[in-house]
């Protein structure tokens, strides 16, 4: 069944999990949350441990970002200091936690699309009325994820090569190597984005006001089923964790 | 001549795929420029990436510079031997083409102004002064490949490895780029040039190794 689900389905799970993970801030809720979305991607059909070994380095990165965001999070509760200067907090700690699990989730919903073929997911985009052109982009962007983490780890082994030691680069210039891995990447993105347009264009995207289609997804009672339960699943745990 | 890559009874296979190498056995010099040649999948790449480290070969040993490949992280790799990609965008990082040059060698602890007296050094050898301040990413494909090997160079490996370094450059730059290749191995720095374009590799190379279906067929040394 996992492999049926229509799209669109796909797309209010991770609305909702998302949506989740911003709205509560209760860190028990959060964490709960980040469990919720490893379970869901497994139901879909999802081998979270294979995905877990490719996205290695992404989680080293969000790991580095949480314990950047605990460190600079100020609170009374000193848990560690350094000449006096207090580098971990009880807050801070909370803070690290709650970023690297809202992180998570966020590539988590990612891993959950990708299970879809993406021209099936701007299909179902189109049929709850999103203009194409946004349908079209968003499907883009996920479809590029796999591409991305592909040229991160190249970039990776390219660092290395001009004889970077990443275990033995002092803490403070690891967040400078991570603005380096990360400049390439923004810039094929660029580039990328460059030449799509370039193609689109070329293949007279949006010539004509209307589209026909070949492919029309329907949604199938489980669809319904899954969709309705994400959504009363969500109000009902953002209004536990609100009240607690 | 003096050995600086030894590799034995390499053999490697892609995932799921037929046999890349196989069974190969070879030794490259330093001071001498050596031409890697074959068709498409041949295994020319590949070989270059198992020399680096990138790819672990399936069965048999390398040595660089007298010590067990094994032994040698890709960083320490990367120290010893010098690669440029067939695709210089790869290996670009950083936000200024002077700044390409010097930022590895301060993460690796060097002074920044020795760091950057040695760039300027490289960037006049290889005509980019002029564009120190430029993003590299924007550059034209012939300049990127030069950034490359300037920045390559900047860590003073033993022997390079240049994947398809002619392509995108018209003939005035192919000839620099010889003229480059020649001084390098005059320098001691020893050299293979991986390529297709047979007719450049016999105009320039001291060895042609000529690899078909991942076993070597040819070696002119």
């Amino acid at each position: 069944m996992a492999a049926r689900i229509d799209p669109r389905t796909k797309i209010v799970l991770v609305l909702c999990l998302t949506s989740m993970v911003l709205v509560v801030e209760n860190l028990a809720f959060v964490v709960g949350i980040g469990i919720i979305s490893i379970v869901c991607a497994l139901l879909l059909g999802v081998e979270v441990l294979m995905l877990i070994k490719r996205y290695r380095r992404i989680l080293i990165l969000i790991l580095t970002l949480s314990i950047v965001q605990s460190v600079f999070t100020p609170d009374t509760e000193v848990l560690f200091e350094i000449l006096g200067i207090p580098l971990l907090t009880a807050k801070g700690i909370a803070m690290g936690v709650k970023t690297f699990v809202r992180m998570l989730v966020i590539l988590t919903s990612g891993i959950i699309m990708s299970t879809s073929n993406y021209r099936e997911t701007i299909q179902g985009l189109i049929q709850w009325k999103v203009p194409y052109k946004i349908a079209f982009m968003t499907a883009l962007s996920l479809r590029f994820i796999p591409i991305f983490t592909e040229e991160f780890q190249d970039s990776m082994v390219a660092l290395q090569l001009k004889g970077v030691d990443f275990t033995k680069v002092p803490f403070g210039k690891k967040t400078q190597i991570y603005v380096y891995l990360i400049t390439p990447i923004i810039l094929s993105s660029l580039k990328h984005a460059e030449e799509i347009a370039i193609a689109m264009e070329s293949r007279a995207f949006g010539a004509y006001p209307n589209r026909v289609e070949y492919l029309v997804l329907k949604l199938k009672g489980y669809d319904y089923g899954v969709m309705i339960a994400a959504f009363l699943l969500s109000i009902i745990y953002v209004w536990v964790a609100l009240i607690i | 001549m003096e050995s600086y890559i030894k590799l034995a009874g390499i053999t490697y296979a892609y995932p799921r795929s037929r046999f890349a190498l196989k069974n190969i056995d070879l030794s490259l010099n330093r001071g001498e420029i050596t031409g890697i040649t074959g068709e498409n999948g041949s295994g020319k790449t590949t070989l270059g990436k198992i020399i680096m480290g990138i790819l672990k070969p399936d069965s048999g040993s390398i040595e660089i510079d007298g010590v067990d490949g094994k032994a040698l992280k890709l960083c320490e790799r990367g120290g010893k031997i010098g690669y440029a990609f067939q695709n210089p965008d790869r290996q670009l990082f950083a936000a200024s083409v002077q700044d390409e040059i010097t930022f590895p060698l301060e993460i690796k602890g060097l002074d920044k102004k020795i760091a950057q007296e040695k760039a300027a050094v490289l960037l006049k050898r290889f005509e980019l002064n002029h564009l120190k301040d430029r993003v590299p990413m924007r550059l034209s494909r012939g300049e990127k490949q030069r950034l490359v090997l300037a920045a390559t160079l900047a860590q003073e490996p033993g022997f390079l490895i240049l994947d398809e370094p002619a392509t995108g450059l018209d003939r005035d730059r192919k000839k620099a780029l010889y003229q480059l290749m020649e001084e390098l191995a005059g320098e001691g720095i020893g050299l293979a040039v991986i390529s297709h374009d047979l007719q450049f590799i016999k105009d320039h190379a001291n060895r042609i190794i000529k690899l078909e279906n991942g076993e070597v067929v040819d070696d002119g040394c």
